[in-house]
């Protein structure tokens, strides 16, 4: 490919832009829509031009960056602009596929602060007023102007006014806004409206200055001073065209109504002028005053009867009436009916024709829609410039999982490993061995003080005060509506110290409410979080026990029992609990021993059949068990009666948070049911929709081929139709089953 | 942008928190449950004006505070 | 890149009072990073004497942090926070910095410490490339 550049005479490249791979020569203070009339041609395919960036008709690919209004955007040499398309949309920019587990990039967009008391837009002489009044009573001032390259792009309550800017972005924290951006140049809208050749006045003046003769205008309205062009008297009825640029204006008689048309090869339009307030537009809770052009009141031009009205969005007189008659009958609806002013210029062209239209039929001239951000086209990376998304976080085994060919995913905050090759395999060093896995990412509080008892007891729907120091109890947590937030378990270490676990997507609030309810009673409870600070690692199969007296701990705890041993020389709390069906010990340790833990038990287990599971897996073991994940198979109302665990609610308990309301809807029926299937074939998608008769009642939230059962389990809601015990997924059979579908009577739990 | 006063860490984009709801006058409906408990679990005041509120500042302290504000214009009032 | 190490010390939640008299050993100096008035972290402490009988005292590895020069504090940091630096010092602020909930030690000498939960670490030290 040859550069268009490189080929130009050494010195000559200083001046060219490059458009559609040629080379225009421009003149400095050009901009590019300057540079490409002074060539004899259009920035874009047509429309009236007003150069004043207050239309989108010269939009332009600039850089590589579409939708760029070319004559705000000054002529630079080697500056590539590439046309947009006459039909159809621009081109979007090749980006090189993302990788998922990369952490975000850099900041390319720098962002500069200022806070200052006033921030004036606009330097013109209202502008400049404005800010020399502020100045001389004190305040600090900042003056946003559009001819100094800083282009206003919203104006949010806070005030927090954002602009771009050359060099980036601009935010501006001030006690008050001034906008004192002027007026626009009204558009005309009539058949031909669309054609090349059209200019305002204050565009032909403009080129006029810049030694841009424009051969054969008329004018029509306003004429510019100095301008060579001749008037045309009348009122503009249609342009006509060839080839896409006018060819003549057919302009009306005001008094008879004749048509004249006249020839011609430019026509200049005079037609008014309207408030460019559209910064104004944004808010109405902030301090924010309009001054100047763009706080006057111009009479709106005559209501269009033919052509388009919005040229961004190719809005026709004719589309406006058909939204109307369909009811939109109202300006903010017929923006949203129609797409009136919903395009790149946010209503610079349009509004005043549309206002003008209601106007025409309601009597009324309906007060200017509320305008959003961006007044300005930005680009993705302008608008992302200084925000961040959400930080994902690692644990202290994460470099492990990838050493072992681990995938890993984002699951609720945090970057676990989902397999790490075959997960049949991984499930069955589970059901056969023993497995590793990280559950670093459960969360932990430690809970101590003289009314710890009191606050648990509180909290959950289940009995503490009986916990016996060294035993724990699994627990759900209610909130005061009686649905299920989370479940973990409650660890008593002494008479007033516990451990409470969270699951890893629910810690983050469930740390919070615990926190929240403590400090409205004002019991004297002591809490510190330790989730980011303690890794686990959960040992489970039929070998845990083995492993963990290889490892050092000779006598392990018994089923629902805790202790502080050391395990391959690291200190944990060790917890027997289950959530695979399997004998499970988790091993809570310092985060910085994760790894000496994680390898010295590997390397124990060398000849046992270890090897650690994903989540995939755990999927499987635990789905075969029964048990619910929260957030996962429940929705935000689900009870402990939906659910199917009234077991962990004890109703004689005086008071707990959510008693009141379980107490009002166990009297009534209850609805829906998350229910255990089985079915054979391939598992359903998870989310597949449960069969009735012909009626959905329910989804599936969690499906597994069973390698041990030989078919389907799943989880799934079912809705009272009444609760039948024969259902239909993907078109197949599902039977409804008692959970644990494994092991039901919890043998290989407590072994 | 909503700014927020946390008690421990200063003045702080809104972002840095996360709302806890109303603070309301009523008894506390835990421990001194009355037939009014369903409604106040599910019906909000909401006004367009003062309100009084929590704030959690998770990224900061990581603990609660209690908040004054317009939410008619979106900020914190003493 | 900037190198985020381990800090190691004691975690201790106790009455505020508590707190104000604790009197922290440690091997080299202890800076008292009170996260919150009843919380401190005390980086470098080895031992504690805190009155209080419910106390909560744990080893705490479960941060990492880097001393930074003030021209390292202004280029790495001032940029990527929306709120004002405390002018007072020694002092702890805390917030997002560059998105990340992390937490910046103003010491008198003008250095600071940066710090981040460690399962933060990788993010940060991305974000403030």
């Amino acid at each position: 490919m040859t550069d268009p550049i490189s080929d130009t005479p050494a010195g000559a490249a200083a001046s060219r832009i490059v458009v559609d791979g040629r080379p225009l020569v421009f003149e400095p203070g050009d901009s590019v829509a300057v540079a490409i009339l002074r060539a004899g041609e259009v920035p874009a395919s047509g429309g009236t031009l007003c150069l004043a960036g207050d239309c989108g008709n010269c939009l332009a690919q600039v850089d590589g960056v579409a939708y760029i209004r070319t004559c705000q955007t000054a002529a630079r040499a080697g500056l590539s602009v590439v046309r947009h398309p006459t039909h159809g949309l621009p081109p979007l920019p090749v980006v090189a596929t993302s990788d998922p587990t990369a952490s975000p990039g850099g900041r390319d967009i720098a962002v500069r602060r200022r806070v200052v008391d006033v921030v004036v837009v606009g330097g013109g002489s209202s502008g400049r007023a404005a800010a020399a009044a502020a100045t001389a009573s004190g305040q600090s001032v900042v003056v946003l102007d559009s001819a100094d390259g800083v282009e206003v792009v919203a104006a949010y309550a806070g005030p927090l006014v954002v602009a771009r800017t050359r060099d980036g972005m601009l935010q501006v924290q001030a006690s008050e806004v001034v906008v004192a951006t002027g007026a626009a140049e009204i558009h005309p809208v009539c058949p031909g409206n669309e054609l090349a050749g059209l200019l305002t006045a204050g565009a032909a003046a403009q080129l006029h200055a810049a030694g841009i003769s424009v051969p054969g205008a008329v004018a029509i309205g306003t004429v510019p001073e100095g301008v060579p062009c001749s008037r045309l008297d009348g009122r503009l009825v249609r342009f006509e065209g060839g080839d896409g640029r006018v060819t003549a204006v057919v302009t009306a008689d005001t008094e008879s109504g004749t048509e004249i048309r006249t020839p011609c090869s430019t026509v200049i339009l005079g037609l008014g002028h309207a408030p460019r307030d559209l910064l104004g537009r944004m808010s109405d809770q902030m301090p924010l005053t309009v001054v100047g052009a763009a706080a006057i009141e111009y009479p709106l031009p005559p209501p269009p009867t033919e052509g388009v009205v919005c040229p961004c969005s190719g809005t026709t007189v004719g589309d406006l009436e058909v939204a109307w008659a369909k009811g939109f009958g109202e300006l903010e609806l017929l923006k949203r009916a129609s797409f009136a002013g919903l395009g790149t210029c946010q209503g610079g062209a349009c509004l005043p024709h549309v206002r003008s239209w209601i106007a025409a039929r309601t009597g009324e001239s309906p007060a200017p829609f509320t305008a959003r951000p961006a007044a300005r086209q930005i680009t993705l990376a302008e608008a992302a410039a200084d925000t961040y998304v959400d930080a994902f976080r690692r644990t202290p085994l994460h470099d492990e999982h990838l050493a072992l060919g681990a995938r890993m995913d984002r699951f609720g905050s945090w970057w676990r490993p989902w397999r790490y090759g075959d997960p049949v395999a991984e499930y069955w060093a589970v059901r056969e061995a023993v497995s590793l896995g990280d559950v670093s990412t459960l969360g932990k509080l430690v809970v101590s003080g003289p009314d710890v008892v009191e606050a648990l007891e509180r909290l959950y729907p289940c009995r503490v005060a009986d916990i016996k120091v060294g035993r724990s109890r699994y627990a759900l947590l209610l909130n005061e509506r009686g649905h299920v937030m989370d479940d973990g378990m409650i660890l008593r270490e002494g008479e007033t110290r516990f451990v409470l676990t969270f699951t890893s997507s629910g810690a983050a609030n469930a740390e919070m409410w615990v926190r929240d309810w403590i400090d409205r009673w004002g019991l004297r409870v002591h809490m510190l979080d330790r989730t980011m600070s303690l890794a686990a690692i959960n040992v489970t199969g039929p070998l845990a026990a083995s492993l963990l007296r290889r490892a050092g701990l000779s006598d392990p705890p018994r089923f629902l029992g805790h202790l502080r041993a050391d395990v391959a020389g690291v200190p944990c709390h060790v917890m027997r609990l289950s959530f695979t069906g399997e004998a499970s010990f988790e091993l809570h340790h310092p985060v910085d021993r994760a790894v000496e833990l994680w390898r010295g038990l590997l390397e124990l287990g060398k000849g046992m059949g270890i090897r650690p599971h994903g989540l995939e897996a755990l999927q499987g073991l635990r789905l075969e068990k029964g048990h619910v994940i929260i957030g996962m198979d429940t929705e935000l109302d689900s009870t402990p009666r939906r659910l199917g665990m009234d077991w962990a609610v004890r109703m004689d308990k005086a008071w707990f948070v959510g008693r009141t309301s379980l107490e009002r809807t166990s009297k009534l029926p209850d609805e829906r049911r998350l229910r255990g299937f089985t079915m054979s074939g391939p598992a359903p998608v998870e989310g597949s929709p449960i069969w009735t008769g012909g009626e959905i009642v329910g989804h599936v939230t969690g499906s597994w081929s069973s390698p041990i059962l030989g078919k389907v389990v799943l989880l799934g809601w079912q809705k009272r139709t009444p609760f039948v015990d024969r259902v239909e997924i993907e078109g197949r059979e599902a039977l409804v089953a008692s959970t644990p579908f494994y092991d039901p009577e919890g043998h290989r739990a407590r072994a | 942008m909503l700014w927020l006063t946390c008690p421990n860490c200063g003045r702080r984009p809104v972002e840095e928190f996360v709302f806890g709801g109303e603070v309301r006058a009523e008894s506390d409906p835990i421990l001194e449950p009355d037939e009014q408990d369903i409604d106040l679990v599910w019906m909000f005041d909401n006004p367009d004006g003062l309100t009084t509120e929590r704030w959690f500042h998770v990224a900061g302290c990581g603990r609660w505070t209690t908040i004054r504000r317009d939410t008619s214009i979106d900020v914190e009032v003493s | 890149m900037l190198a985020l190490d381990r800090l190691r010390g004691l975690r201790v939640i106790a009455d505020a009072s508590a707190l104000d008299a604790a009197r922290w050993e440690g091997s080299g100096e202890v800076a008292v990073l009170r996260f919150a008035p009843d919380d401190v972290f005390a980086v470098g402490a080895r031992s504690v004497d805190v009155d209080d009988e419910h106390a909560i005292v744990e080893d705490e590895t479960g941060y990492v942090g880097a001393w930074l020069s003030l021209d390292e504090l202004d280029r790495l940091v001032v940029s990527r926070i929306e709120w004002p630096l405390p002018i007072r010092r020694p002092i702890l602020a805390q917030g997002l910095i560059a998105g990340v909930a992390a937490k910046l030690w103003l010491a008198h000498d003008g250095t600071s410490l940066l710090l981040t939960a460690a399962p933060f670490a990788e993010e940060l030290r991305a974000r403030l490339r």
